[in-house]
């Protein structure tokens, strides 16, 4: 053989072998990444009050960094009434947090990408439990406001926000890696790492061809003013569609029809509850909780993550204890006539105790009442049907239970959902009323502002506005002008499907048979003491 | 005790020409899921297109006539490294997916899936031991390992072809056509052999 084929040969090894070094250190670099990428998620497995509080619950939508300027970038969604009318999260409802990084509260913040739970190495905002279940209870404008843990949020408009949100992923223009370093920077004084602009540019991509794949589905998003307009904008503050999302997501329809609005509810002593929910359809606190999440985004695959799941049952259980607030801590100035709150309990105990229970004034349990936990026919409570009459109805359950797998650690069993083994549900249940005064708004679609109104003792409204609404310690509920303005922009008509203000009529009709207003003064007396 | 011996004569070449495409391909498969929101449902798919992608010219070199050397080794090391690409999908399918639970893997695949995947993912591995391990020239271990390629082609055809959709479908319409292909140069050839 030549010298020069002999070269050729031993640069062709040699060659040969660098190719296999290189690979081979190609996939052990593989293999340390895949290391590296498993320290991204540091589980936390939070105590109860802090899973409450903080945990993530799968609901994980966007990077921290996104989700700090978005309001900036789009002011014209995010701020729709105008900046006079106070920043994004006073105009949406949410709550000022006491944070360096300026997140709302009820935020929470991990390393798992949206719906998958996978792991990134950059942060991202969900919403945990407190999200929707804490609420301030303000006497003014001004007023600071007391915060109650477990009370529904009175003012958040989260479907309206999701809408602006939306909005602002389909804005290709606007909404950019570009725009979007920019003002990180002039508002942070500081630049977005390498890791966060990659993770960014990457989340964008997706929930941009996320959103725009379910336009045809669910129909374009609305935005600016119109975010604050009734007509289409149905849900408004305190209240969402709990069905709808669930439907969307497992029976992959749009649920166009859907007017089952429902308040934002308390979660207060959920173990005085054996079927929960406003229908009484789920058995099982942590399946109700679950359900809730699934809701609020999250999905079957993040929920089976260790600290997911943990945050879950470990939420759950604060909310089994939780205690609404009394109305004497909140209203420290106001004093409660104990003549009028002793006669009040006859009547609530003639009239209500039956259905809701009572406090044990002794050992401050809850008795149950004789029909407490029973689920009354709609043509008895006579309440808005859209909750217990909508389109799938009857198919929910069976969807919601085999959308989770066997092995999966919420798998709910299917006896503790109904309709299904033990029974249906067309109708409204009987439910304690722990601290009753801090459950306003009113019925399950929250369509009456006061307990005064609730109990006759003043007329039922048919239209008022809903908002940033402050509390009337008087009537026991919020202050719900009849006229708009811009606190108060969504007009409650109602008389539009989904929120009608009929039913539950007692102790009787308003200034009907039997109509005692004297009572109804004691009784409403009561109701501010019962916790 | 016994040592295994190694019973083929790979060349650096061969191994080259495999190992480093494979090496290439499984980077990418693993990596290019970080572009995506669900790092473990992406490398489930991206591991199983490059399975196939290496399956075919495996099965191909199976199926055509000629007892080179050359061509044995090329078809062992393809068969090989596309069940290494394999075992990365069933990594990632069984152990991260369905959390390495077999109730979980039954659940949601049903009884005849998951056991076709099952047996598969054994057959694959002895019928890979036995082709470096054994004498190939041994009548049952032929056998067995021509049940073991027709197990695993209609397998994978029946999931890619009749089960998925999306570009694992072009991947496997391409295997069986490619597949088809090299059985009528085969038939032929033995045709005129006769």
């Amino acid at each position: 053989m030549s010298v020069q084929a002999i070269k050729s040969i031993n640069l062709l090894r040699f060659l040969q072998i660098t190719a296999i070094l290189i690979v081979t250190f190609l996939l052990a670099a593989t293999l340390g990444f895949l290391a590296i990428e498993s320290t991204w998620v540091k589980p936390e497995f939070n105590s109860p009050h802090e899973a409450f509080l903080k945990g993530s619950i799968g609901t994980e939508l966007m990077p921290v960094p996104v989700f700090q300027i978005l309001p900036d970038m789009f002011p014209d969604q995010f701020q729709p009434a105008g900046k006079e009318a106070g920043d994004w999260i006073q105009q949406f409802g949410f709550i000022k947090g006491e944070n360096k990084e300026g997140l709302p509260y009820g935020i929470s913040v991990s390393n798992y990408r949206p719906k998958s739970g996978s792991p990134s190495p950059v942060k991202f905002v969900g919403f945990s439990c407190a999200f929707c279940h804490t609420s301030k209870i303000k006497r003014s404008n001004e007023d600071d406001g007391f915060l109650a843990l477990g009370m529904g949020n009175t003012s958040l408009d989260f479907i309206a926000w999701g809408d602006a949100f939306r909005t602002a992923v389909l804005d290709e223009k606007r909404l950019n890696m570009k725009a979007i370093t920019k003002t990180y920077e002039a508002k942070y004084h500081k630049s977005l790492g390498i890791m966060e602009k990659l993770m960014i540019r990457l989340w964008l991509s997706n929930i941009r061809q996320t959103v725009k794949a379910s336009l045809p589905k669910f129909d374009a998003p609305y935005s600016g003013k119109d975010l604050r307009n009734a007509e289409f904008m149905p849900t408004g503050p305190s209240r969402t569609q709990p069905f709808r999302n669930i439907v969307r997501s497992i029976i992959n329809r749009p649920a166009a029809s859907d007017k089952a609005y429902s308040k934002l509810p308390a979660v207060y002593e959920q173990g005085n509850r054996t079927w929960a929910q406003f229908d009484g359809s789920v058995r099982n606190p942590a399946s109700r909780s679950t359900f809730a999440a699934f809701s609020a985004g999250a999905t079957v695959e993040n929920l089976a993550l260790p600290e997911i799941a943990n945050n879950i049952t470990q939420a759950t259980k604060y909310a089994l204890m939780l205690k609404g607030p009394q109305y004497t801590d909140v209203f420290k100035d106001v004093s409660l006539d104990a003549e009028k709150v002793k006669r009040g309990r006859s009547v609530y105990m003639q009239h209500c105790s039956t259905c809701h229970g009572y406090r044990n004034s002794e050992d401050g349990q809850w008795i149950k009442g004789k029909l407490q936990g029973e689920v009354i026919p709609l043509e008895e409570i006579k309440t808005d049907p859209e909750r217990v009459n909508f389109r799938y109805y009857d198919l929910l359950a069976d969807y919601l239970y085999n959308n989770f797998p066997e092995g999966h650690p919420l798998k709910p069993k299917r006896e503790d959902i109904r309709p299904g083994p033990l029974g249906n549900t067309r109708g409204y249940i009987n439910a304690p009323l722990e601290s009753v005064f801090s459950r306003a708004p009113y019925l399950h679609n929250g369509s009456i502002p006061t307990l005064a109104e609730l109990i006759n003792l003043k007329p039922r409204r048919e239209v008022f506005y809903r908002g940033d609404n402050i509390y009337d310690p008087i009537d026991v509920g919020l202050i719900a002008p009849d006229k708009q303005d811009e606190k108060h922009y969504y007009k409650f008509d109602t008389r539009v499907k989904g929120n009608s203000n009929k039913g539950h009529n007692y102790p009787w009709f308003y200034q009907d048979t039997g109509w005692n207003k004297a009572d109804l003064e004691d009784l409403l007396e009561f109701l501010k003491y019962l916790n | 005790m016994k040592r295994i011996k190694l019973r083929k004569n790979i060349s650096l070449s061969e191994f080259v020409n495999i190992y480093v495409p494979f090496g290439i391909l499984i980077f990418i498969a693993i990596m290019a899921a970080e572009l995506t929101q669900n790092l473990n449902h992406y490398r489930t798919i991206y591991s199983i297109w490059v399975t196939t992608a290496l399956l075919i010219p495996a099965i191909c070199l199976y199926i055509l006539p000629g007892e080179s050397k050359k061509k044995t080794n090329y078809g062992l090391l393809l068969w090989t490294f596309s069940f290494f690409a394999y075992l990365v999908h069933f990594y990632y399918g069984v152990f991260i997916t369905f959390h390495a639970s077999l109730k979980e893997l039954y659940a949601e695949q049903g009884v005849v899936i998951a056991t076709a995947n099952l047996i598969l993912t054994l057959w694959w591995a002895i019928d890979v031991f036995l082709g470096w391990f054994s004498d190939a020239s041994t009548k049952w271990i032929q056998i067995q390992g021509l049940g073991a390629h027709i197990y695993i082609v209609l397998t994978f055809f029946l999931a890619t072809v009749l089960l998925f959709e999306g570009f694992i479908r072009v991947l496997g319409i391409i295997m069986t056509a490619a597949i088809l292909i090299c059985l009528t140069i085969r038939i032929i050839g033995e045709l005129k052999k006769e």
